[in-house]
This record gives C-alpha cells, sequence and structure tokens, in this order.
C-alpha cells in the first residue's frame, strides 16, 4: 500500500471521506507516529526491511561509537547483533546487570566466544583482541511517510499501521472507544505476530 | 522529531489548547518520565562512564560530572585497578555482606546507593572506581531537540499529552495518553 492509499483508507476509517475533519497533514502526522509506535513494539525479524549491515568496522580498543552510524534508529536497542568479521563467529550480546558473570572461568570473553554490550553510544566488544574488525547488523531510519510516497515497512504491516494511526486520530477528536477500540485491534494483531516468530 | 515538530503535534492532539511555555513544561517532565521508566539499553545518547576516586569507601554522587540523573540511575561500578565489575547490593539485603562467605574484597567488590552516596566495599579504602550512569538530559526548549534518539520521540509526545490532560483533569483523555505509552515502554522493556 502506498502512502496516498493509506491516507484514502484512513479517511474511510475515520467516516471522513471529503477530509474536513482529518486533513492531509493531520493524517500524515498519525500515519508517521504510527509508524514510530509500530517499529518500537514488533520484534526486529519483522522490520527486515529496515534493517542494514555495516561491514568491516575496527572497534579501536574493543569499543565502536554508534554515532558513526549516521541513520541508526532505536539507541542501543537497534544493535541486534554483531560478528567477527574474518571468522563469522557473533558476539553474544550481554545486558550490564548481567555483566559480572563474565568473570567467571566458564563465560571468560575470548575469540572463539565473544560478547558485546551497548553503552554511552558505544559498542564495547570482549573478544579477547584489542580491537577486532567486526560487522554489525541494526535498524536503520523508516524513510519518513509522505503523499505519493512509499512506506519502507512489509505490506503485511500496512493494514496495522493504518490501524494505528486511526486509533491516534480519534484520539485526538475525543473519541476515546473509537480510539481505543483501533488500538486495541492493532496491538492485537502485532502480538499474533510477534507471537508466532517469522 | 525536532522540537517544532513535537510542538505542532501536541497542538494537533489538544487543538491548540496549551501555551508554548506550557507545552515545553509538558515535553520535559514527559522526557524525564521516559527516562526513568526505559531500560538504559535505548538511552545510550545519555549515559556516561566516568572514573573517579572513592574516599574512606565512599563516593558523593552530587560530585559527578556531567550530574547524575537521579541517584538510583548508577547501571554499574567497575575496580579500575582489575576490571572487575562490583556486585550491587540492594540496602535492604546490607546484612548479608556480614557473612563470612559474602565478606567483600577487591576480587568480590559490593556497591550500594544510600543518601545520594554511593557505598563501596572492598579492601582498597580509596579505590579508583568507573560509574557508569545516566546523566540528566538536556531540557528540550526552542531551538535544542531532545538528545533522546529519534525512535523514542513519539512516545515523549504522547506522554507530553498525558500531562496535559492530567493537568487539565481531563483524566480519560490523559489515561489514554499514558495507556499507550505504557504499552510500548513494557514492550521495549522486555526485549532489553
Amino acid at each position: 500500500m502506498d502512502v496516498d492509499a493509506m491516507l484514502l483508507d484512513l479517511s474511510v476509517r475515520l467516516e471522513d471521506p471529503d477530509e474536513t475533519l482529518f486533513d492531509d497533514p493531520k493524517r500524515l502526522e498519525a500515519l508517521n507516529d504510527a509508524q514510530s509506535r509500530l517499529i518500537n513494539l514488533l520484534n526486529r525479524e519483522h522490520l527486515t526491511e529496515i534493517t542494514e549491515i555495516a561491514l568491516t568496522k575496527t572497534a579501536a580498543n574493543g569499543t565502536y561509537s554508534l554515532l558513526v552510524l549516521s541513520d541508526l534508529y532505536g539507541s542501543g536497542g537497534s544493535i541486534s547483533m554483531v560478528r567477527y568479521n574474518s571468522s563469522g563467529v557473533y558476539f553474544t550480546p550481554i545486558s550490564l546487570s548481567a555483566i559480572k558473570k563474565l568473570e567467571m572461568t566458564n563465560f571468560a570473553p575470548s575469540i572463539t566466544a565473544p560478547y558485546f554490550f551497548v553503552y554511552r553510544s558505544k559498542i564495547y566488544t570482549l573478544a579477547g583482541v584489542t580491537s577486532p574488525v567486526i560487522d554489525i547488523f541494526y535498524l536503520r531510519k523508516p524513510t519518513g511517510l509522505v503523499a505519493t510516497g512509499e512506506c519502507d515497512l512489509n505490506p503485511k504491516l500496512h493494514e496495522i499501521l493504518v490501524n494505528i494511526a486511526a486509533g491516534i486520530s480519534w484520539g485526538m477528536n475525543e473519541k476515546l472507544d473509537r480510539a481505543q477500540a483501533a488500538l486495541d485491534e492493532a496491538y492485537a494483531g502485532i502480538k499474533t505476530i510477534n507471537d508466532k516468530g517469522v | 522529531m525536532t522540537t517544532a515538530e513535537m510542538l505542532t503535534r501536541l497542538n494537533s492532539r489538544s487543538n491548540n489548547r496549551w501555551t508554548p511555555a506550557q507545552l515545553y513544561q509538558f515535553l520535559n517532565s514527559a522526557q524525564d518520565r521516559l527516562i526513568i521508566a526505559l531500560d538504559p539499553l535505548y538511552l545510550t545518547e545519555i549515559t556516561r562512564i566516568e572514573g573517579v576516586t572513592g574516599t574512606a569507601g565512599e563516593y558523593d554522587l552530587g560530585a559527578l560530572s556531567p550530574e547524575i540523573f537521579g541517584s538510583g540511575n548508577v547501571d554499574a561500578v567497575r575496580f579500575r585497578t582489575s576490571g572487575i565489575y562490583y556486585t550491587f547490593m540492594p540496602f535492604a539485603e546490607i546484612k548479608k555482606l556480614e557473612i563470612a562467605t559474602w565478606a567483600p574484597s577487591d576480587v568480590s567488590p559490593y556497591q550500594y546507593v544510600f543518601k545520594n552516596v554511593l557505598y563501596l566495599k572492598q579492601d582498597a579504602t580509596n579505590p579508583e572506581v568507573d560509574i557508569f550512569y545516566t546523566r540528566k538530559p538536556l531540557e528540550i526548549e526552542s531551538g535544542v531537540n531532545s538528545e533522546l534518539d529519534e525512535s523514542l520521540h513519539e512516545m515523549i509526545v504522547t506522554i507530553a499529552e498525558g500531562i496535559g490532560w492530567q493537568s487539565d483533569r481531563n483524566i480519560p483523555r490523559a489515561n489514554f495518553a499514558f495507556v499507550s505509552a505504557k504499552i510500548i515502554i513494557d514492550t521495549m522493556n522486555g526485549r532489553a
């Protein structure tokens, strides 16, 4: 569904085919807000259209600045995986709250069992080498939705996106029961997609 | 989303109900609430690692620069000499450290926070440590965008809308906004 079709669909759902209550700018706002919510709610495997790989990046002294990835979307949460470029071995993500367990011999980081965490806008590698060359798998910024444009996300998500936009729009119009109904339906759809995996 | 775009969103959602000064107040309160609620994984833009020296096993968190965003936002502490991380001990469980097998040492250090002071329990009296923490964000104002990642901006707007409706005693609309944001925060934290 292109963005024009989404705009039209949204007008119909809002019972505003003449677009008097919700003009194009308002509906585009709602669609873009809906896209942001949808990306935050969905598991990463359903967002493959906006994933990227940054290849052969050197983590100097074990760190790599995320500021270099100018199209990164989602802060540290968007780094889905890190891989040794040379061996193809994947790094295990570890949270700061769990990092102490790496001091145990069984979990000691090495070139064959490397770990990474994200903090202070950097990837920290724990890999048994000083400056590993890595590949970074991450989520990029989606293209903003504009009239006559296209949506980056998978077409199977467009229906849910329009439903969230309808919920946001009904909320603006103080029709909270209708807003809640639209959002409940959208979130139920997202839960089904997340639960079933790929 | 720029600050101007955030204001436009809030004006759309409220039919231009609030003044710009109110909108900035709502946005900053919303940003603070979001930081408190979200896992640090999503706040990497405002996390810091600062090297400091404890004195007699204590460090006043008020001395951190840039300023920490609430003393509860110490994410980790590392003994710089060895690279060993301190185990966080909730204050309510501090008595455990009196048991011989839990006794703090330089290879098994503990930390806790009380009255905005970081307590460092180990052999060394004046340990050099790295404190991982979330700093206070810059205030959102005209020409100054939120420092948080763009993916969080819609949530800031939604929480700000909730705060606005709350101040107007329009509780159904406030709750609708807060619940919308909470669903997303819970999902993201569950994934972290």
